[in-house]
């Protein structure tokens, strides 16, 4: 086996358009088992765009993505009879229930609860009954401390309750890689701390990680290697021991700007 | 002169009237039902990206919004009788009336509403590896069915005017009833007046019911 495929994920080539503006040009990307990448950027980088690539959700325009060994291209058009997509669909559904992802703006199901919230998924991708599946949803929903809220509404939670269940939600697919797209963003202050040492003990139990976030310390402790974007490209990567001395002015001046706030 | 307004004539065929009414909200509902029913797909073929599906129910939305009931009626009660091609009884060329004609503003209604879920819903459905059909069975169409429900009222309140319009097809509703009994006692403005009152009542009714729906489905919904 080449050293290529024991990756989890690899990014060959993988490009962005929407119409005819280029949001991510040809990238590639290898993210080993167990290992934490960070992703820093101005927004409008494309930051966001390569994590939904990872996952499909907005799929690639061209290039390759390997996942545990499999291969996933862009979908093909069928535009005039889209049932033929179908099968291509199921294969990139089974692809996203092995990689979680979670959101700034949380993406909780408003309508269900948050019990119902993480068993959703388990009932329907990972076809467990209702009662196994509710027993499931609470233990998750223990490990993110939101247990006693099981029965609650999510209008009924603060943002970094919300964000916790959909953490659990994610994680109750026992996913092999979790992407995290500026989960803290849209917390108030105070929220944003508990958020973060959930991610911190996820990246320390050996989740593979791919994390969007403006949280320079956490990165700093956290990754194992943080990639700085600019302009739909990945400009420079590294241990966060060699990001305190980046080698691209515009790295020195991204980091400039927001340790000044 | 004053005017007098009589209201025994209304008491003496209050019972009529009310059968009259019975029908009307009958066949308004099951006007209404067809239409609910249409346009769901009807909405989901306009959405979808295959002008196979697309073409075909944007022209049936304009066909069903744009030719007067009337026409409706008369065509799938009479014309189509008369061609040999089916015949059906008043009330049922009524509530089929009704249901083209309002499958075409439900579709747009429940368009309105898929497109007022917020795109991150579909996003967080996604991830958790739905299928496209389970996150619209699931995720979608629970939180869009809710917006849809009082523009969907004023839908049927349209029908349940509309329905005024088949006592021409010789169905004994409300209105017909009315002009009955108005030509009979010579009391037009008096049963007309009635009529109208209770059309309203009924579109008061209605519309209270929707809002105790709408507030039992928003459970945890409130954005
Ligand atoms: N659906 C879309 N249609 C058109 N342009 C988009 C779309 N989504 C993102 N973009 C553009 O792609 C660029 C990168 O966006 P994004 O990946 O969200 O950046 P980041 O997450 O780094 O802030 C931005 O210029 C944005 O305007
Ligand atoms: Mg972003």
């Amino acid at each position: 086996m080449s050293a290529s495929t024991s990756s989890l994920l690899e990014l060959r080539q993988v490009t962005k358009q929407f119409g005819e503006t280029t949001v991510l040009h040809p990238t590639d990307l290898q993210v080993e088992r167990g290992e934490v990448v960070c992703v820093i950027g101005p927004s409008g980088s494309g930051k966001s765009t390569l994590l939904r690539c990872v996952n499909f959700i907005a799929p690639p325009t061209t290039g390759t993505i390997v996942f545990d060994g499999e291969e996933y291209r862009p979908p093909k058009d069928h535009r005039w009879i889209p049932a033929l997509g179908i099968p291509e669909e199921q294969r990139l559904t089974r692809l996203r229930t092995q990689v979680g992802m979670v959101f700034q703006q949380f993406n909780v199901f408003p309508h269900l609860t948050v019990r119902e919230n993480v068993a959703l998924g388990l009932r329907k991708t990972c076809g467990l009954g209702k009662k196994a599946a509710d027993a499931r949803a609470v233990e998750e929903l223990g490990k993110v401390g939101m247990a006693e809220k099981a029965a609650a509404y999510p209008e009924q939670l603060s943002g970094g309750q919300k964000q916790r269940v959909a953490i659990a939600r994610a994680l109750a697919l026992e996913p092999k890689l979790m992407l995290f797209d500026e989960a803290t963003s849209a917390l108030d202050p105070e929220l944003v701390g508990g958020v973060l040492q959930i991610m911190r003990d996820l990246a320390a139990g050996g989740m593979t990680m791919m994390v969007v976030t403006h949280e320079m310390r956490f990165a700093m402790d956290v990754a194992d290697r943080v990639i700085f974007m600019d302009r739909g490209g990945i400009v420079e990567q590294g241990t966060p021991e060699q990001f305190k001395s980046p080698q691209h002015e515009r790295t020195r001046a991204f980091l400039k700007s927001i340790n000044h706030g | 002169m004053v005017f007098a307004f009589d209201t025994t004539v209304i008491s003496d065929h209050s019972s009529e009237l009310l059968d009259g009414l019975l029908l009307t909200v009958e066949v308004a509902a099951l006007g209404f039902a067809i239409a609910a029913l249409l346009g769901l797909p009807l909405a989901l073929a306009g959405r979808s990206q295959s002008p196979l599906l697309r073409v075909p129910a944007t022209l049936w939305v304009g066909l069903a919004r744009g030719v007067p009931l009337l026409i409706v009626i008369f065509w799938l009660y009479y014309a189509a009788a008369q061609e040999g091609l089916f015949s059906l009884t008043a009330f049922l060329a009524g509530a089929l009336s009704l249901g083209l004609t309002g499958s075409g503003y439900m579709s747009e209604i429940y368009r309105t509403a898929f497109s007022a879920v917020p795109s991150g819903q579909r996003e967080g459905a996604a991830a958790i590896g739905l299928s496209r059909w389970q996150t619209f069975r699931l995720v979608i169409f629970p939180q869009a069915l809710r917006t849809a429900i009082p523009p969907g009222m004023n839908v049927f309140v349209m029908l349940l005017k509309g329905a005024t319009l088949l006592s021409v097809i010789g169905l004994a509703d409300m209105f017909y009833t009315a002009k009955l009994v108005a030509v009979n006692e010579f009391k037009p403005f008096e049963l007309y007046t009635a009529a109208a009152v209770l059309v309203i009542a009924v579109t008061l009714v209605a519309a209270l019911a929707a809002g105790v729906a709408e507030r039992r489905m928003s459970k945890g919904v409130r954005r």
